[in-house]
């Protein structure tokens, strides 16, 4: 019986042979994750997995360094650190006359080196993407449960969080008991926690801010699971909620994160999920506030396709997996966002965070 | 560090840009960007870029809606695009009439490449000019790396106690990865902590596992500090109980060859003859083809940037520069040794950061 990543390669395989290309030629250790089931570290080392359609085989570029890492999945060649791999790179793919090539993920200086081999260089990207995008039963079921383990902390949260601990402080506790899942992947994590007024900077990060009584307390993180991602939003009020502005908003974040859910389902464009949460923002009055998209594609990649922006018009289709997470973001007060999981099913979808949305469910007593 | 550090770098860049006719450049790795603007930004999967005019000696930061007034406290102007129009229409206001523009190749990828191309503006690489701007250190630079050895000296002490049978390589990563996050000024978004025991540590990129550390081990850890944005880099191997004449043999060895490179460094000569230094040592004693790797490599804002130590790199040591010394000797199924540590070069030679001991004796956990 083959895998599910012979699978994988083969429809690769089948895909290059439709538009008539031998070979191509993938970097991104996400891709090469999805297609051996290995993780490659190559830090800035060349290394690539080159797929050869007409053969139907595959083999894997890597530096000495990474000697023995696909362990058995595919053949390797390795190049040292003092020769470089421009001759393994014409080995494996010289006299093509085009190859497919993931152009969003390598540079242009390595695309250079494939243009001089003579290669017309056709972008794979999009392709993966597409394979990618829609998730298989074992896939669907790693991200449950890492979205099981961002609702358990979430739980954990709630218990111990009070004034007086700082954004590190909780963002440590929560890294902490994250890790300790058996199956957490601990090479990659991102765990936002933001206090009062630092909520209303999106793209901030945990200081050594102490959370007051009345705070809104922003808790914006994924669970790295299996290779797999979770990620989740949720607000916190410590005690009681201090600015009456931030439970305003707080209820139209959470209509538009509704109203965007219930717009899920095979057929409708990923353009007409993120009107449903803007519209209901911008109905409010708060649609300047609506800095972001709605949500993004989640599996192997925190930020993968489908996104779900104003502009993509791709139509949703069964095991698409995305996010969905309007906010409201108030410079001097604060910044409300609510994320969850949600999955394309054959009629509809299925929100794969479980934790209770109310605003009354966060109200912290400690 | 103080605006005017920034202002100083950003002048520095237009004048090398103007030796070069460059009128302007764009450039994209956060790291530069940090470089030059003290401005830390995470892009994900959004398109960051900052327009460095040597001419006007202007700099303007091309930004998604999200990252608004990123550059405040900057004299850096912002063009904002938002995510449904994408990054083209403030690349196009940014460049429109210019006649040569540098590009950091190594690090957009081919897909925006062409984006770029789209402009009509014949490109040139720029990548060199920063990568050498990055790789002198002043003052200022080498002291934060100083204090990120300091912590990971520190947290490495804390972790000794610990290291004993039982206990698993992710538990040891965790520790570790608490100890330094709890001082004050180390970052944590970011982390590189491989703590690997017996049999694993042979896999010179492996990753901490559940696996637990067994008698007669030997337990590779390397990791990394980051402390206001500079990194360090130490690795050190344990042994838990007494180790085997084989292990102690190579430790030995390896031990040699990181003296004998940290010996070489000085000012002048090309950086070939520090990898020579170490690579001479282990294959005198028949170890040569199990040093896998380069070694050593430049750290600073990156983890690894140039310069490399490699045997084929004949860039010329000069004060200022900072890199790793990390021979390596690695024996499937039975373990590997690297004994790491960084160095920067001074006037008179070279002066080594890290401190933690390389004593056998005491890395021995009876």
């Amino acid at each position: 019986m083959i895998n599910a990543f012979e699978q994988r390669r083969n429809r690769m395989y089948d895909l290059l042979n439709e538009s008539g290309l031998n070979k191509a030629v993938i970097g991104n250790p996400k891709s090469v994750l999805y297609f051996t089931g290995i993780k490659i570290t190559p830090y800035e080392r060349f290394a690539a997995l080159v797929l050869d359609a007409k053969n139907r085989t595959s083999l894997m570029i890597l530096p000495s360094v990474d000697t023995n890492c696909m362990k058995g999945t595919v053949p390797e060649i390795t190049y040292l650190d003092s020769e470089g791999p421009d001759k393994v790179i014409a080995d494996a793919v010289g006299g093509e006359e085009a190859i497919a090539i993931e152009k969003g993920y390598f540079n242009i200086a390595i695309g250079e080196k494939f243009s001089k081999l003579g290669c017309k260089l056709f972008d794979v990207g999009e392709n993966i993407a597409k394979m990618r995008m829609c998730k298989d039963e074992t896939e669907i079921e790693t991200i449950q449960r890492a979205a099981e383990i961002v609702d358990s902390t979430l739980e954990y949260v709630s218990k111990l969080v009070k004034p007086g601990m700082t954004e590190k402080e909780l963002f440590m506790l929560m890294y902490e008991y994250i890790t300790k899942f058996p199956g957490v992947v601990t090479d990659e994590f991102i765990i936002l926690v933001l206090g009062g007024e630092n909520t209303a900077n999106i793209h901030a990060m945990p200081s050594d801010y102490a959370f007051k009584e009345g705070d809104i307390i922003l808790l914006d993180f994924c669970a790295y699971y299996k290779h797999y991602w979770s990620d989740i939003t949720r607000c916190l009020f410590l005690g009681n909620v201090g600015n009456k502005k931030l439970a305003e908003i707080y209820e139209i974040v959470l209509g538009a994160n509704l109203a965007a859910i219930e717009k899920v389902k095979p057929g409708v464009k990923a353009s007409e999920v993120d009107k449903a949460a803007r519209d209901y923002i911008t109905n409010a009055g708060y649609g300047e506030q609506f800095l972001h998209r709605t949500g993004h594609g989640l599996g192997i990649d925190i930020h993968e396709e489908p996104y779900i922006s104003a502009s993509n018009d791709i139509t949703l289709t069964e095991g698409m997996v995305f996010t969905i997470e309007p906010g409201i973001y108030l410079p001097g007060i604060g910044g409300v966002r609510i994320e969850d999981n949600v999955l394309v099913t054959k009629d509809g979808h299925r929100i794969l965070t479980k934790t209770s949305k109310k605003l009354e469910d966060h109200i912290i007593k400690y | 560090m103080r605006q005017e550090v920034y202002e100083k770098r950003r002048e520095r860049a237009y004048q090398y840009l103007r030796e070069n006719q460059i009128p302007k450049a764009l450039v994209g790795q956060s790291l530069t960007m940090y470089y030059l603007t003290g401005a830390m930004l995470h892009p994900y999967d959004r398109f960051l870029g900052l327009v460095l005019d040597a001419e006007k000696e202007e700099c303007s930061a091309i930004i998604p809606g999200v990252n608004l007034n990123c550059m405040s406290g900057t004299t850096v102007k912002e063009i904002v695009y938002n995510d449904s129009e994408g990054p083209i229409k403030a690349l196009v206001s940014a460049l429109e009439g210019c006649p040569l523009l540098g590009v950091e190749m190594n690090y957009f990828s081919m897909r925006i490449g062409n984006l770029i191309s789209k402009l009509n503006i014949p490109v040139v690489d720029v990548t060199d000019i920063f990568k050498k701007m990055r790789m002198i250190k002043d003052e200022k630079e080498i002291d934060l790396i100083i204090k990120a050895s300091e912590c990971a000296n520190i947290a490495l002490a804390k972790l000794m106690p610990l290291m004993k049978e039982g206990v698993s390589e992710k538990e040891l990563a965790l520790e570790l990865y608490c100890n330094m996050a709890k001082t004050p000024g180390v970052i944590t978004e970011t982390t590189c902590i491989q703590t690997l025991a017996g049999p694993n540590s042979a896999n010179p990129h492996g990753w901490p596992s559940d696996n637990l550390l067994k008698k007669g081990d030997t337990v590779t850890v390397d990791f990394c500090t980051c402390y206001q944005y500079y990194w360090a880099d130490l690795s050190r191997n344990f042994f838990i109980g007494e180790p085997s004449d084989q292990l102690k043999d190579i430790y030995k060895i390896v031990l040699e060859a990181n003296m004998a490179a940290i010996d070489v460094v000085k000012p002048g000569i090309p950086a070939k003859m520090v990898d020579q230094a170490a690579r001479d040592i282990i294959e005198k004693h028949g170890y040569g083809e199990k040093f896998l790797h380069r070694t050593g490599h430049g750290v600073g804002l990156d983890i690894h940037e140039d310069p490399y130590m490699d045997d084929v790199n004949e860039l010329i040591l000069e004060e200022g520069m900072v890199f790793t010394i990390e021979p390596g000797i690695y024996l499937e199924n039975i373990g590997g040794i690297r004994i790491e540590d960084d160095v920067v070069v001074t006037k008179g030679g070279h002066k080594v950061l890290t401190s933690y001991t390389k004593e056998l004796d005491e890395i021995v956990i009876r």
